[in-house]
């Protein structure tokens, strides 16, 4: 089966579509130019997600003396960017959380995994400094949503793309690009350009495998792949993909990162995503 | 009844309606013991080979690591009434990556901190499924001892 481009983007119009405002805030934690009271005023005039930030700070996990009761309360609490990458995993849920039987992933599998390459992605950008720990957030909550849009022709040619994988010795995406004509990054970043995301993002998503190829070295492209890398290592919401993947060493080698960075990155990583999971109330995955 | 042995978790359970297992492991590894006189089982998912890494980290969580994770899990076996000379001891997990990249060789350094530290236990090993690029898991059955090593293609008994 060959997946074409007209396939995809029937398929891609299906999905469960990010909020606006969620979309919205992506493009605004994007601008170098948008100011913290920007970023908080488009929660403060959004009553659902005000609404929805109140009840993640004051859920049972939270445990706090006194409740929080505005917009402000929780970014005094937890920070802006805590509260921005909070309602950005709750907001993926609805996309991300359902069971891909195609990948072998359970429900909530393939968010949890991609929480934790969001987390990691922003430890990471802040460890060799880049600007935008946020945009790198976002990348590592979206870089696998073109499994979302893949998941039923992997499902259905699995046993093709395991015997291309074991015949070739390829990684797992380059065996879905020889046997479907797409890799799950490549769909992903098509779904992202539908949705006017940034182009960082777009890039992010499209070249998370392969950092290298992507048209000029990109911190943010490399800080995703060691990121995702790194997670499903730990094997952090893995799949029937299992570790099929490759760690790209020029990357690494830009990032200046050694495997005690990567040690490091893990037993960040681990109990952050434990702490996102019980805000928003789900169990492991 | 199944517990999940979540990453970073040690989970001990006496009780014969419970099954402990694990989510996917990747370079994790993942240490079922069973003590079959005291019929006291325990898992421990372990993430990194050492917690000189971070010794506040060891602290509030020592089952990240395989040092002080190994230290735990015999710790609640031993509240339990198991005694460490009975116990038998699988292992799954330590999967790699396609590549070579040093960097990302986790598996197996946790896989050779874990046997270096059985050792000076003086634990011996019954079985152990680790390397390769597969999705594992791992389960240990309160009510009988058996280990079941799960992967995409079904159930075994490891």
């Amino acid at each position: 089966m060959t997946v074409t481009l007209d396939h995809v983007v029937d398929k891609v119009r299906t999905l469960p579509q990010l909020p606006d405002v969620t979309v919205r805030m992506i493009q605004v934690i994007n601008d170098p130019a948008s100011t913290l009271t920007q970023i908080v005023d488009i929660i403060r005039y959004d009553q659902t997600v005000t609404a929805e930030l109140l009840r993640l700070c004051n859920s049972a996990y939270m445990a706090l003396s006194d409740p929080v009761q505005s917009v402000d309360d929780a970014v005094r609490l937890l920070g802006t960017a805590t509260v921005l990458q909070l309602l950005m995993s709750a907001h993926t849920q609805a996309l991300l959380t359902p069971a891909q039987a195609g990948y072998g992933l359970p429900p909530g599998g393939l968010w949890t995994h991609s929480v934790a390459a969001a987390l990691a992605s922003r430890s990471l950008a802040r460890r060799v400094g880049l600007p935008q720990p946020g945009v790198a957030f976002t990348i590592g909550l979206l870089h696998d949503m073109g499994k979302v849009v893949l998941n039923e022709y992997v499902a259905a040619e699995f046993a093709r793309i395991a015997e291309h994988v074991a015949t070739h010795h390829t990684a797992f995406h380059e065996a879905e690009a020889s046997v479907l004509g797409f890799t799950h990054a490549e769909v992903g970043a098509l779904a992202a350009e539908r949705w006017k995301l940034p182009q960082p993002i777009i890039d992010g998503i499209r070249y998370h495998y392969a950092p290298t190829d992507a048209p000029s070295p990109d911190g943010l492209i490399d800080v995703a792949h060691v990121a995702d890398t790194a997670c499903t290592l730990l094997g952090i919401g893995g799949g029937d993909d299992g570790l099929y993947y490759r760690a790209d060493s020029d990357a690494v080698s830009r990032l200046g990162l050694s495997a005690v960075d990567i040690e490091r990155l893990g037993q960040e990583v681990v109990p952050e995503l434990k702490n996102v999971q019980r805000m928003i109330g789900v169990s492991a995955a | 009844m199944n517990l999940l042995v979540d990453i970073a978790d040690v989970v001990v359970s006496a009780d014969p309606r419970h099954s402990l297992v694990t989510g996917p492991l990747g370079s994790c590894l993942a240490v079922a013991a069973w003590e079959p006189q005291a019929r006291v089982g325990g898992m421990l998912h372990f993430a990194l080979p050492d917690s000189s890494l971070d010794e506040t980290r060891r602290e509030v969580a020592p089952a990240m690591f395989c040092d002080s994770g190994l230290r735990a899990l015999l710790a609640q076996m031993a509240e339990r009434g198991a005694v460490c000379e009975r116990l038998e001891v699988r292992v799954a997990g330590a999967s790699r990556l396609l590549s070579d990249e040093p960097s990302f060789e986790l598996g197996k350094r946790n896989y050779l901190a874990l046997r270096k530290q059985l050792k000076l236990l003086g634990i011996p090993l019954c079985a152990e499924h680790v390397g390769d690029s597969i999705r594992r898991a791992l389960r240990l059955s309160i009510g009988d001892g058996q280990v079941t090593l799960i992967t995409r293609t079904g159930e075994t008994r490891l």
